[in-house]
């Protein structure tokens, strides 16, 4: 990018049936002068609508029935020539330029297209794609071509405002304007800005989470009075520690009771073991006793029936044998002897006797047996006696002496534990409290972000200082009266002229520090290769109005021609296109372009050509 | 048990001269009237088992686990006795309508006289009782008696399970 920028060629209003009104600008200064309602603020208008304006030019009685505006511009660094045709209905431009395709462009800037009136000029002037802060927060927009605007098109409104030239004076405007401002000053732009949380919801935010806090601190600081009224975290600190000890010393006291206790239970339950023993072999003893006893009066009976059946044989044998004792045949009629029957009564008594004999020793044995059971069953029983008196006392030990001394620590530990549980609750209360505070101390910090930080301060003051040389040496060559030194406001983002405010001075001095401004920021851009337009419009900065001001006593003719003659001079830097009332002075080098408007029936009246008798040829 | 004895061997217990002699005891108490061989049996077991009874006369025989099973082996023996009592003349047997039935002899009841042991004496005391208790009795009856007690006698041995346990250690 060598010669950023454009420069206006031409501008001509077309219309059906109408004489086109045209103008041809030139190179470096451009003067239109002549008198009111010869549309000088109309061709401003035209132009500022050409670069995408969403105002249209006024609604002027000789502009009646023309339709288009064509802007011509040439590239400063291609050279490329185009013409910007415009409806003057609304609407977007339509861009030419020779071997080219026709672009349609439209009107309001999109950083998503590149078919806009904003982003086609951008482009030209090497500013595209830039991004400008919207808000002290950080927010971040594309620029746009109309951000340019006002300060490259001065409407003779704006020419005597008391406002920065940079600003609009809506006070909304302020961050983006400065922004802009700072894009061209530095060629640095807003796109590495991060934009922060938007400070009204921040604000809300904060709010919200104070009054939660509030609440929370309140309830948490209401549970801790009903459980531990009147402690404080220290005091209870203090109090678990004691409470730990105490917990130990009741436990460790509960393990010497209860081993004690212990001992006596091994004891007793030893005891018990054999006590059952002891009762399960009595029964089973008791039961063998018995049958021993059964067995006794068997072998007794025994006895008593081998006398008997021994004497009953005796006396059978004595008896004659009628019959036989296997058939019952009568003796008559037996003959043979019966194999296989009953033992004779002789023999009987003889078995009698041996088997009572063999009864006897078992009388005898058993009755050992017998009574050595018995001792035993008797041994048994005291054993048991024993046994159960020893258990009694050990239960009687346990109960009287050690279970209610365990009791009592068992209810003290308990008891201890219980209070240690609350108390441990309310430390926990006691943190939730400070953690809670520590939120909100942290909360009432933190204010919501103020970037209006050091942001701003990047404009630098050294480019500000260039600036004010910069419109120093202009109003130096003006030979402004009283010239001091030119210097920066910050605040105001606007200069001071020997150390008063440009907005303190009356309007007629305002206007020329205006231009001087303007003009100063486009020599401030070409000498340091920022980028720029390269053209500016001003309309009427140097009219003083009728009605003298006191401020404007010192104003000689001598600094409107010498704005002239010096502007002539510097064809070379940049185009400059001024609106003015009175004509410039002669003499001035023919590389500027002087159009005059007579207002009158000689010459060139005004921009729009009066209408002429309508012939097919023109128009 | 040693009661219980086969009666192949010489063993005099419950051989036929004891269990005939206990069945003359009840037949000389009841004579001239005779019995079937079943009410003998019965009779039999009453007579040394007499505490089954309620208010019966202290039992000859002690009462040993599973006593009501000597009703179902005595037949065989009861049969013999009697028929060796017969060969001396002491018992008769009869054909009637009614089955075969047995009777004492006009000479049995001397020869029980002549008998001097305690045994035998006890014996024919507790004979006397039993045909004043259940002489008049039908045969029926008696069977019906039995079948109701028998399930008793001899199951007083409850802890017999302990004894087994023992047994098998």
């Amino acid at each position: 990018m060598t010669t950023p920028g454009f420069q206006l060629t031409s501008l001509t209003l077309t219309g059906q049936g109408l004489e086109p009104a045209s103008l041809i600008f030139g190179a470096g200064l451009n003067v239109i002068s002549g008198p009111s309602d010869t549309g000088k603020t109309f061709i401003a208008e035209c132009i500022d609508y050409a670069f995408g304006w969403s105002q249209k030019p006024s609604d002027i009685p000789e502009a009646a029935g023309y339709e288009t505006v064509a802007l011509g511009l040439r590239a400063l660094d291609s050279g490329v020539e185009y013409v910007v045709e415009r409806s003057l209905r609304g609407g977007g431009a339509k861009v030419s330029a020779a071997g080219q395709p026709d672009r349609i462009l439209a009107e309001k800037h999109d950083p998503k297209s590149s078919e806009t009136i904003s982003a086609f000029l951008l482009k030209l002037c090497g500013l595209d794609g830039r991004v400008v802060r919207t808000n002290a927060q950080g927010k971040t927009r594309q620029l746009s071509f109309r951000d340019l605007a006002q300060l490259i098109v001065v409407s003779e409104q704006d020419i005597i405002k008391k406002m920065s030239p940079a600003r609009s004076g809506q006070n909304t405007d302020k961050t983006v304007e400065d922004s802009v401002f700072r894009l061209l000053l530095t060629g640095v732009d807003d796109g590495s800005v991060v934009a922060g949380p938007d400070k009204a919801i921040v604000s809300a935010e904060s709010r919200g989470k104070a009054e939660l806090l509030v609440f929370m601190l309140e309830q948490s600081r209401s549970n801790l009075e009903l459980m531990a009224p009147g402690a404080t975290q220290a005091g209870l600190a203090e109090q678990l520690v004691r409470l730990d000890a105490s917990v130990a010393e009741a436990t460790a006291a509960l393990a010497s009771e209860q081993g004690a206790a212990t001992a006596l239970e091994e004891r007793r339950r030893a005891v018990w073991e054999s006590l059952r023993e002891s009762q399960s072999r009595h029964a089973v003893l008791s039961e063998l006793q018995g049958r021993f006893t059964l067995l006794g009066a068997q072998y007794e009976s025994d006895l008593l029936r081998l006398e008997a059946i021994a004497e009953a044989g005796v006396r059978l044998s004595q008896l004659d044998e009628s019959r036989c004792p296997v058939c019952g045949a009568e003796a008559k009629y037996h003959s043979d002897e019966h194999p296989d029957h009953a033992v004779a009564p002789e023999a009987v008594a003889v078995a009698c006797a041996a088997e009572a004999a063999r009864l006897r020793v078992l009388v005898r044995d058993l009755g050992q047996t017998s009574d050595q059971n018995a001792a035993e069953v008797r041994a048994l029983r005291d054993a048991i006696e024993a046994q159960k008196r020893e258990m009694y006392a050990a239960d009687e030990e346990l109960k009287t002496f050690f279970k209610p001394r365990l009791n009592d620590v068992l209810t003290r530990l308990r008891e201890v534990r219980e209070t240690q549980t609350r108390v441990r609750q309310a430390l926990d209360i006691c943190s939730r409290i400070n953690e809670l505070e520590a939120l909100q101390s942290q909360l009432d910090k933190s204010s919501p972000v103020t970037s209006k930080s050091k942001f701003a301060a990047a404009a630098g003051s050294s480019a500000t200082e260039q600036l004010s040389l910069k419109i120093e040496e202009l109003l130096k060559a003006w030979e402004f009266p009283g010239l001091q030194r030119v210097t920066f406001s910050d605040a105001d983002q606007d200069i001071l002229i020997s150390g008063r405010k440009r907005a303190a001075f009356g309007k007629g001095v305002r206007a020329i520090t205006h231009a001087a401004f303007t003009i100063g920021l486009l020599h401030y851009c070409l000498d340091n290769r920022l980028p720029h337009p390269s053209v500016i419009v001003i309309d009427s900065p140097l009219v003083v109005y009728r009605d003298p001001d006191t401020e404007e006593v010192g104003f000689s003719r001598k600094l409107k021609d010498l704005v002239y003659t010096t502007l002539a001079a510097q064809s070379e830097r940049g185009q400059i296109i001024l609106l003015e009332n009175e004509d410039p002075p002669d003499g001035l080098p023919a590389t500027a372009t002087i159009i005059r408007f007579t207002g009158a029936a000689h010459g060139r009246k005004g921009f729009i050509p009066q209408p002429r008798a309508r012939s097919n040829n023109e128009g | 048990m040693t009661s219980e004895r086969p009666v192949r061997f010489t063993a005099p217990f419950n051989g036929p001269i004891e269990i005939g002699l206990r069945a003359l005891a009840v037949l000389v108490e009841s004579y001239p009237s005779p019995m079937s061989l079943q009410r003998l049996v019965v009779f039999d077991y009453l007579l040394v088992h007499s505490d089954d009874v309620p208010d019966g006369p202290p039992g000859l025989h002690p009462r040993t686990p599973h006593r009501s099973g000597e009703l179902l082996v005595r037949r065989q023996v009861l049969q013999e006795g009697l028929s060796l009592y017969r060969s001396r003349g002491l018992v008769d047997r009869q054909f009637t309508p009614s089955g075969l039935l047995f009777s004492a002899t006009d000479t049995s009841a001397s020869f029980l006289d002549v008998l001097q042991s305690p045994y035998a004496i006890e014996l024919r005391a507790r004979a006397v009782w039993l045909q004043a208790t259940l002489g008049t009795v039908t045969d029926g009856n008696v069977e019906a008696l039995v079948r109701e007690h028998v399930g008793e006698w001899g199951a007083e041995f409850t802890m017999e399970s302990v004894l087994w346990a023992e047994d098998s250690e």
